[in-house]
């Protein structure tokens, strides 16, 4: 029989991030002046029994508040942007809102009941599966059998846009939905009415033993008008002793009968440490299926990936990553195709050096990409130094960058930033950060970012 | 040609600039590789002390010196013998400081590295900070001492290198074998998840935890670890983490640097699927697109800022080159949804019919799947066809 609960531990989190910047338009002209205040309000709380095998009951929630007091008008006229405004159609803006109120999660758990067998879950929770993020109200249950196997199971509605403190952040790209009860319907008749959407799904994940895992992975989401969105996935890794792991992963849409990711790899693990690895994948995106854009010709990219990470000392990481990139691109099926138009590649490499001390860190990164669709490269170093430790640290950010767009060669683009910052921490409870960045380039000239956070922490 | 040795330049710069940095650090390489400065905190201990010595001595055993007591009131577990329990061999005389007893040899500088005879009563003081893991070893008095301090039979003064990794935990704190729960040794947060921040540092799980350790490119692949088993990460990541990055509202320096959002759109053009890991295009992408005046739905007021897209010849007219809009949307679909809706695509590719061109947006192979596309959904063959019960016909 579980032991009482020894108690109830909570913890409550404000952060509240000021920002303020600048956006010029692709085409040079349009300067905007934006600032944003985005508030997070955090409840983290459990039980705490005196046994770990007892059940534990937890608590997580989150609201956020995303102000928006940027300017939205023209440089040297009066033509402003507006939240729907059926009386100035010529300035509606449909996404633009000047606040925004969300929920990104907010769930009770009671995880370990029957010494570890079930877990239940209730509210509205971010799931994170192989089929990606998946944001919805409902219950989850997952049994844990004997400890080579769970099974999960949920069922609710996928948070959509429209609702009440839903951004619909995790839905299919494609589409725009909305709470259009109020809207004047000659106004951006793009956007959809909001529509519930009710969702089941399943996971089953195997570990038969320490050297082999593997997760199934099942979901549908039926949308209006009847659309049912389906999926299904499969990921696995075998251990080969202590010194290698394969691995593979499949996601599979059903209606579309298509492969949207493909993965396989393998990891090896060095003696002295670190980690190489392997990979070759292929990705298809997938849009809404109630959208056009899910029955469009979409090419797949392929891509080969090779890293290596190793230790350099205590505290000290060095990664170093390669890779190719194919467009599969199928000249022959395009009509009226010329002997240009083959499939577009490109290739890179990064390197990542990180070293952490007590009282600093410093982290220095280097990246280049080029190819038939441009080039991008970046080098940054960062630092992080307490100068009186538990009283003042030091941010600072060096870094550079150079991008060449084949297909847009007036957005080239060679720019320097530096970014500086303190934070201090206000006793035990607050931390505040205040940081000022300074870029500077061709397109844009000189841009300054201010930013700041406030943190609160264990609010009583 | 230009390609290629920008390409190289900055191949040869990343390299150069991370070998010259990995060379340093390891010169720099503190030699202390014994167990985790965040679990073990660095001691101090100004003593001179011979465990190999006492061992080799038959009556002298661990638990002779070694002695349980209570709990201090900070929360660790308190074996470190008192003077009085090294005065029982040694023996030491406070009225008598400076008097140095015979055999065996007593004294203050005996033990007390740095004790001199013009300050008697004054001694380095010796500092041994809480492990910050939960541990008793009165719950572990069956298990032999040097099953978890081995070399301590060897070393002069123990240190924190004769402590347990955590390696050395697992052996019992496995599936089937002691309880194996995280927080069996791990310290929590008031919410239930593991501490890991801690002031020397942020803990990260080891790198024999094969596919788990954060290293520097970790956040780079982490997508696999999360997909296998999020609840693993849950131990010590919360949701919040997960959601302060991946709903795009926060600006990460480390994968957002230097002026961003004027650079972004060759990313974008480039690996767009990743960016869709944390933007939605048709949201967050497409409300700054619409502000900017770049999207075609942006408001009258905000448009009016020249062409974006190369030149209609290339971007829309026949024939069909590399820069074609057509062939730019097949490989990054995802860039066109960030400022175009459907009505945009729908103008040209509706069958002629619906007063479109006709051009079809389908891949050839569509004709096999598209029953079960039109059992999904109408709306979007709608969009472009007006006959759907042929469509029908056509799609079975």
């Amino acid at each position: 029989m579980a032991s009482p609960a020894r108690g109830f531990d909570a913890e409550l989190t404000a952060d509240t991030n000021a920002s303020a910047w600048q956006v010029r338009g692709p085409a040079g002209a349009a300067v905007l002046s934006l600032r944003r205040l985005t508030q997070t309000l955090t409840l983290a709380g459990a039980t705490r029994p005196d046994d770990p095998r007892d059940p534990v009951l937890r608590v997580r929630a989150r609201l956020r508040i995303d102000s928006d007091f940027g300017t939205s008008c023209q440089p040297g006229t009066d033509a402003c942007l507006d939240e729907l405004n059926a009386s100035r159609a010529s300035e509606f803006a449909p996404l633009f809102a000047r606040r925004a109120v969300d929920l990104p999660y907010a769930y009770v758990e009671l995880a370990g009941l029957g010494r570890g067998a079930v877990d239940l879950r209730a509210g509205r929770q971010l799931l994170v599966d192989p089929l990606g993020f998946f944001l919805f109200d409902g219950v989850l249950a997952r049994l844990n059998v004997a400890r080579v196997a769970s099974v999960e199971a949920y069922a609710g509605y996928e948070t959509r846009a429209g609702f009440p403190l839903s951004n619909g952040r995790f839905e299919r790209d494609g589409l725009l939905r909305a709470d259009r009860a109020d809207w004047d319907r000659s106004l951006a008749t793009s956007v959809l009415d909001r529509a519930a959407a009710p969702a089941v799904g399943a996971s089953l994940d195997v570990h038969p033993s320490s050297r082999v895992e593997g997760r199934f992975s099942w979901r549908r989401v039926w949308s209006a008008d009847g659309v049912v969105e389906e999926s299904v996935a499969a990921r696995g890794a075998v251990a080969l002793g202590s010194v290698a792991r394969l691995y593979a992963e499949a996601v599979y849409v059903v209606p579309l009968a298509t492969v949207s990711l493909g993965t396989a790899g393998i990891e090896g693990y060095p003696a002295r440490g670190g980690r190489w690895t392997v990979e070759v994948s292929r990705v298809r995106p997938v849009f809404d299926l109630t959208s056009i854009w899910a029955s469009f010709w979409i090419d797949p990219t392929d891509e080969l990936r090779a890293a290596y990470s190793t230790p350099v000392g205590r505290g000290n990481d060095l990664s170093l990553a390669a890779w190719g990139r194919r467009y599969a691109l199928d000249a022959e099926t395009l009509p009226n195709h010329p002997a240009d138009v083959a499939a577009p590649y490109n290739g890179g490499a990064s390197a990542s050096f990180r070293r952490r001390r007590d009282r600093w860190d410093l982290a220095v990164r280097a990246a280049f990409e080029g190819g038939d669709l441009g080039v991008r490269g970046n080098a940054d170093a960062e630092l992080r130094a307490w100068v009186v430790r538990g009283v003042m640290r030091v941010d600072a950010m060096l870094s550079f960058v150079h991008v060449r767009d084949a297909l847009r060669p007036d957005r080239a683009l060679d720019g320097v930033g530096v970014v500086a910052g303190v934070m201090f921490p206000l006793g035990r409870i607050a931390q505040l950060a205040v940081s000022l960045e300074d870029d500077v380039n061709g397109i844009v000239g000189q841009r300054i970012r201010a930013m700041s956070v406030l943190q609160l922490r264990n609010i009583p | 040609m230009n390609l290629v040795r920008a390409w190289l330049s900055w191949l040869a710069f990343a390299v150069v600039l991370s070998v010259a940095a990995g060379a340093r650090a390891q010169a720099a390489a503190d030699a202390d590789e014994g167990p985790s400065h965040l679990i073990f905190p660095a001691q101090r201990l100004p003593l001179r002390f011979s465990h190999a010595g006492h061992l080799a001595i038959p009556s002298v055993t661990c638990t002779r010196c070694h002695v349980p007591r209570a709990p201090r009131p900070d929360g660790g577990d308190d074996l470190l013998p008192r003077e009085a329990t090294c005065a029982g061999c040694h023996p030491v005389d406070r009225a008598h400081p400076s008097t140095i007893a015979q055999s065996p040899r007593g004294g203050c500088d005996l033990c007390h590295e740095g004790w001199t005879a013009a300050a008697p009563m004054r001694v380095a003081r010796v500092e041994v900070p809480v492990p910050n893991l939960h541990f008793a070893h009165a719950r572990h008095a069956d298990v032999a001492c040097e099953r978890c301090h081995a070399t301590v039979r060897t070393v002069r003064l123990a240190t924190r290198l004769e402590l347990p990794g955590m390696r050395v935990c697992i052996a019992c704190h496995r599936p089937g074998g002691a309880r194996d729960a995280c927080v069996v040794c791990h310290v929590t947060q008031p919410d239930g998840r593991l501490r890991t921040r801690f002031e020397d540092g942020v803990m990260n799980p080891p790198r024999w935890m094969t596919g788990l350790h954060h290293d520097a490119d970790f956040w780079v692949g982490h997508r696999a670890s999360a997909a296998q088993d999020a609840t693993r990460c849950a131990v010590c990541h919360s949701d919040g983490e997960c959601a302060e990055c991946h709903d795009g509202r926060a600006r990460d320096r480390r994968t957002h640097p230097n002026d961003y959002v004027t650079a972004h759109a060759v990313d974008a053009r480039m690996n767009g699927d990743r960016c869709g890991s944390c933007h939605r295009a048709s949201t967050f992408c497409a409300n700054c697109h619409q502000r900017v005046g770049v999207a075609p739905s942006s408001p009258v007021s905000a448009r009016g800022f020249g062409r974006f897209h190369p030149p209609a010849a290339v971007w829309t007219s026949a024939p069909v080159t590399s820069q074609h809009h057509g062939v730019e949307a097949r490989r990054s679909m995802r860039s066109c949804t960030s400022c175009h809706s459907e009505q945009d695509c729908v103008t040209c590719h509706a069958s002629r019919t619906r007063g479109g061109g006709g051009f079809s947006p389908h891949p050839p192979s569509f004709m096999a799947r598209c029953g079960s596309l039109l059992r999904a959904s109408e709306r979007p063959c709608a969009a472009c066809h007006d006959d759907l019960d042929a469509l029908r016909m056509r799609c079975r």
